[in-house]
């Protein structure tokens, strides 16, 4: 109990920290809603708890650095209030809709019962103006997670907010304060409007294509074959290399805290404390790369779910992804919290400091990086064409990456097999029935595998602490192309669960990968999988369309889950952008090498090209969302209902 | 720090091995509604979820193997779920109408593009030119308008036409195109107009090629057509350079809309627009047209050029 009143203690200091920025940000006159010179944010000033929250969506005028604009906000703020509660206690939030239109709240990541899930068409019908939705139900976990609308649009224009959930059982780890900081992309454009330019425009967004100006730099660089070829071969695909993020700088204000990178988020610490901060990717399309120069950072959690500590330098998350690090600033000077989008178009920042009103040097962004083909698992005769991968590994190491192509297409036996995980495969494993043909577990052979310090004593061990990655050895992509709603089909597809992706990793930072993450505890259940489902996440971006397996969510069917199964869920990205796919009602169960110390996520970042697994227990029976959280590839399609019954439908067993 | 994860990786350990029991205040979790008093009775069941009334966990397989040395699968004290009665019920899949759909996929859209909208300052035989295109509708299924044509600024002759498609999306880049066209012209006051049924596509060739091949026929039975491509040159991110090509062709001569058999025409066009924004772009160009066979013949009765450079004024717009 002692370490539980330490926490405590830590947990009051925090607060007062947050209270004491408040105090300072009122300065400035109140309501800096409307308030000139200010920006309106909302700080995160006042957190709600207790058994009874009442929350107002409505619209509200805000100053977003200098430009007056209008959100949808909860309680009148942007972000919306931090909701704080306890682990076990029963809540009833009152959520009332001040719109001109439908709107909904999800509690993202949090398990509740179906019904409460609050997503419209699928939860309930919404929450009509001016009506009021009782959510009533029990918090059965704890962490740092957030909420949000469900509804077309109202996300990105604000309605979201964190939601942190004391642990019943001190946290594994010990802080002297924390902060929330909540990354968002502010757009004065609407989301409709957005998703109709790049219906009609493709890249639309795109302000960082290769020109004539970078043709003639790269022919003086790499000369005329190479370049010409790598140029001709993307123009041949009618693809640009340069499409990393649909929407990005050139329409989003970054936003930490609400505020805009001018404006300065601060948190104070004094040298020496252990600062925790909880970082809450709320972006509609934005993929963050955070780091703090300066500052090791230590990752303690990952979408509210304690991990074993890591120590790095920057990670990257995609939108509806959280962690929770820890950083021991000794020194009496200010650091920058520094974020930037993955195609370097834009950047947001915010400051940890001593005092109020310092900041410390705004690094400057990388090079945008560019696609490869071997990153997206195209392969080519013969191996790679080595001219053209002298660009691509040129441009992309200027821009922070990896020297070398890391698909994991050319060489599966490349660097990243050296991690000890690359293991016989479970015994168990082997009589996992396997649904579809093309379906392959890869095993590799014991004498494939020699490598140091793979010795284990006893399989029990082994398989508690270490097991297989499904899909390290690539597979290749089946017969057909999931129809014109889809693009292209990569030629082979592999797990590349410690690829830090497009950008990263090459500049000496060690950036975090899924393979770091290791729970802290076990999850009641360590079945292995009993079935297997796969499915493909799928696109044609000349007309920004995005689906599963080729089908829209209207065109597409629901997936069915049996209660009380353990299954394996493969998520294969057969397009050239990142995804990140979110399931509600359940946990998510990467399966990342560590055996029963597999960590739990609510959202995962699937590659172009590649391939992730992860174990699902159903425990909740009902109608559950699931899409990619990329806000404007759910709204065209990228969207799925699962449906956990009792029973499987014939078709399905 | 350092003493700390030591201190979690041994309780790991500890834990995994089964060396230690854990705790009774720990129940074992259960998704399930049942008692809590249950579970911590039998900390050695299963950690199946034991769902209440139907489905049991003896369906499992019976190669699942429960490491029986783990006194307690997890050691997180779990909360208990609600109360069966608490719990409200479960939404009824699928949903009904009424609730709408969770996301709108099938929103249509709506698009006009002026790809030409010029002005060719040239004397006597200025002109002013377009090449309209839009559509309404959604991914697969859409309606497309069409205007093509000139107008003298100097005299009162122009040749202008207007098509209504209906756009299938058929290939991963291609739109078939089908529907109806009305084709116009006035020169020294005679008129000549006439309509005719369209197919085609439209689409998108490797080497990022736009294209637009179409065919007409009119009821006599003429049939002619036409094929378009152009593609964008990216100077800078906002200074664009198009080429563009366009050629006519018709099967039989049809003196009144002044076209021969075979090879009508060939125009060429290269146009250097700036993006004030992506969707308005004012642009210079020049263009070159060359008449051929018995086109060519037909133009020079009228005491027309056979070719015509021309210099363009213009604007790119889109909406």
């Amino acid at each position: 109990m002692e370490t539980n009143f330490i926490n405590r203690r830590a947990f009051l200091q925090g607060i007062g920290a947050i209270g004491a920025l408040a105090a300072f940000e009122k300065i400035v006159p109140a309501y800096a809603r409307t308030g000139f010179g200010t920006e309106n944010a909302a700080r995160i000033d006042g957190e709600l708890s207790g058994d009874v929250i009442d929350l107002t969506i409505s619209e509200t005028p805000v100053m977003i650095g200098k430009k007056k604009g209008v959100a949808k906000t909860i309680n009148g703020t942007l972000p919306g209030p931090i909701i704080r509660l306890k682990e076990g206690q029963d809540v009833t939030l009152n959520v009332t809709n001040r719109l001109k239109e439908t709107s909904s709240i999800h509690w993202h990541g949090i398990l509740v019962p179906p019904a409460m899930d609050g997503v419209p068409g699928v939860s309930y019908p919404g929450i009509e103006p001016g009506e009021t939705f009782v959510y009533k139900f029990r918090v059965k976990q704890s962490g740092t997670f957030w909420y949000h609308s469900h509804s077309p649009g109202q996300e990105q224009a604000g309605v979201y907010a964190p939601f942190i959930i004391d642990p019943i059982k001190p946290d594994p780890f010990e802080f002297d304060r924390e902060y929330v900081v909540v990354l968002s992309d502010w757009s004065f454009m609407s989301g409709k409007e957005m998703i109709s330019k790049l219906k009609k425009s493709e890249g639309y967004f795109n302000f960082q294509r290769r020109t004539m100006e970078e043709f003639i730099s790269n022919v003086r660089e790499y000369g005329w074959k190479p370049t010409w070829e790598n140029y001709k071969m993307w123009a041949e695909m009618r693809m640009m290399p340069t499409d990393l993020l649909d929407a990005n700088g050139s329409v989003y204000t970054y936003l930490m805290n609400g505020l805009a990178p001018e404006s300065n988020w601060t948190g104070i610490f004094k040298p020496g404390e252990r600062v925790r901060l909880r970082f809450i990717n709320v972006g509609a399309m934005t993929f963050h790369d955070v780091r703090i120069p300066g500052l090791k950072m230590t990752v303690v959690a990952a979408d509210g779910q304690n991990v074993q500590p890591v120590e790095i330098d920057e990670f990257r998350f995609g939108p509806a992804e959280t962690y929770d690090v820890i950083v021991t600033p000794k020194e009496d000077r200010a650091y920058t919290i520094f974020s930037e989008a993955l195609d370097r178009s834009g950047y947001t920042r915010g400051t940890l400091a001593p005092r109020d009103g310092m900041s410390a040097e705004i690094p400057a962004r990388r090079p945008r990086p560019l696609r490869t083909m071997g990153s997206m698992g195209m392969m080519m005769e013969g191996g790679m064409d080595s001219d053209m991968m002298k660009l691509e590994m040129g441009e992309n190491m200027k821009a922070g990456g990896e020297k070398m192509d890391m698909s994991g297409m050319k060489m599966p036996m490349d660097k990243k097999m050296e991690m000890p995980k690359m293991k016989t495969a479970d015994p168990k494993m082997d009589k996992m029935p396997m649904k579809s043909g093309d379906m392959k577990m890869p095993m590799p052979k014991s004498d494939d595998m020699k490598m140091p310090g793979m010795d284990m004593p006893k399989m029990d061990m082994k398989k508690m602490s270490e097991s297989e990655i499904p899909g390290t050895t690539p597979v290749k992509h089946a017969p057909g192309k999931h129809g014109i709603g889809n693009q292209s089909v990569p030629d082979f597809t592999s797990s590349r669960l410690n690829d830090p992706g497009i950008g990263l990793g090459g500049d000496g930072r060690k950036v975090l990968v899924y393979t770091d993450l290791k729970a802290v505890e076990k999850f009641y259940d360590t079945r292995p999988p009993q079935r297997e489902l796969e499915l493909h996440a799928t696109g044609n971006m000349e007309r920004f369309m995005w689906s599963f397996d080729g089908k829209k969510f209207s065109n597409g069917e629901p997936v069915h889950f049996k209660f009380g199964e353990r299954l394996r869920w493969t998520f294969v990205n057969d397009t050239m952008m990142e995804h990140t796919f979110h399931l509600h009602g359940m946990w998510m169960h990467l399966e990342n090498g560590h055996g029963d110390f597999i960590p739990r996520k609510h959202t995962v970042i699937v590659k172009p090209a590649e391939r992730v697994s992860v174990a699902i227990t159903p425990d909740e029976r009902g109608p559950w969302a699931f899409h990619c959280h990329l806000i404007m590839h759910m709204e065209v399609g990228m969207f799925r209902v699962v449906v956990v019954s009792d029973e499987l439908p014939e078709e399905n067993k | 720090m350092k003493n700390l994860i030591q201190f979690i990786f041994l309780a790991v350990f500890v834990f995994t091995s089964g060396i230690v029991s854990v705790s009774a205040q720990t129940p074992t979790p259960s998704p399930s509604p049942s008692p809590m008093t249950m579970d911590m009775e039998m900390p050695m069941s299963s950690p199946t979820p034991k769902p209440s009334p139907s489905p049991s966990p003896t369906n499992m397989p019976m190669d699942m193997k429960m490491p029986m040395s783990m006194p307690s699968p997890t050691p997180t004290p779990i909360v208990p779920d609600e109360d069966e009665a608490n719990k409200p019920p479960i939404p009824p899949f699928p949903a009904p109408k009424s609730w709408g759909k969770p996301i709108n996929d099938e929103l249509p859209h709506s698009f006009i593009l002026a790809d030409i909208l010029e002005f060719s300052p040239k004397g006597g035989d200025s002109n002013f030119r377009w090449d309209t295109e839009g559509w309404y509708g959604g991914d697969f299924n859409r309606i497309y308008f069409k205007s093509e044509g000139e107008s003298s600024t100097v005299e009162k002759d122009y040749s202008a036409d207007f098509q209504i498609l209906y756009g299938r999306f058929i290939k991963t880049y291609y739109t078939f195109q089908v529907g109806g066209r009305v084709q116009t012209n006035t020169f020294r006051g005679g008129n000549a107009t006439r309509v005719q049924a369209v197919a085609g596509i439209e689409g998108l060739r490797p080497l990022k090629y736009e294209i637009e091949a179409l065919a007409f026929v009119d009821p006599k039975g003429n049939v002619s057509g036409r094929f378009t491509t152009s593609r964008d040159y990216l100077v800078t991110q906002r200074l664009i350079l198009q080429p563009r090509f366009e050629t006519n062709l018709a099967i039989q001569k049809v003196e009144r809309f002044k076209t021969g058999r075979g090879l009508n025409n060939i125009e060429l066009g290269l146009r250097l627009r700036y993006a004030i924004q992506r969707e308005f772009a004012p642009y210079i160009g020049v263009s070159y047209e060359r008449s051929f066979f018995g086109t060519a013949d037909l133009v020079r009765q009228d005491g027309g050029s056979v070719g015509q450079f021309r210099f363009v004024l213009g604007v790119r717009m889109w909406h």
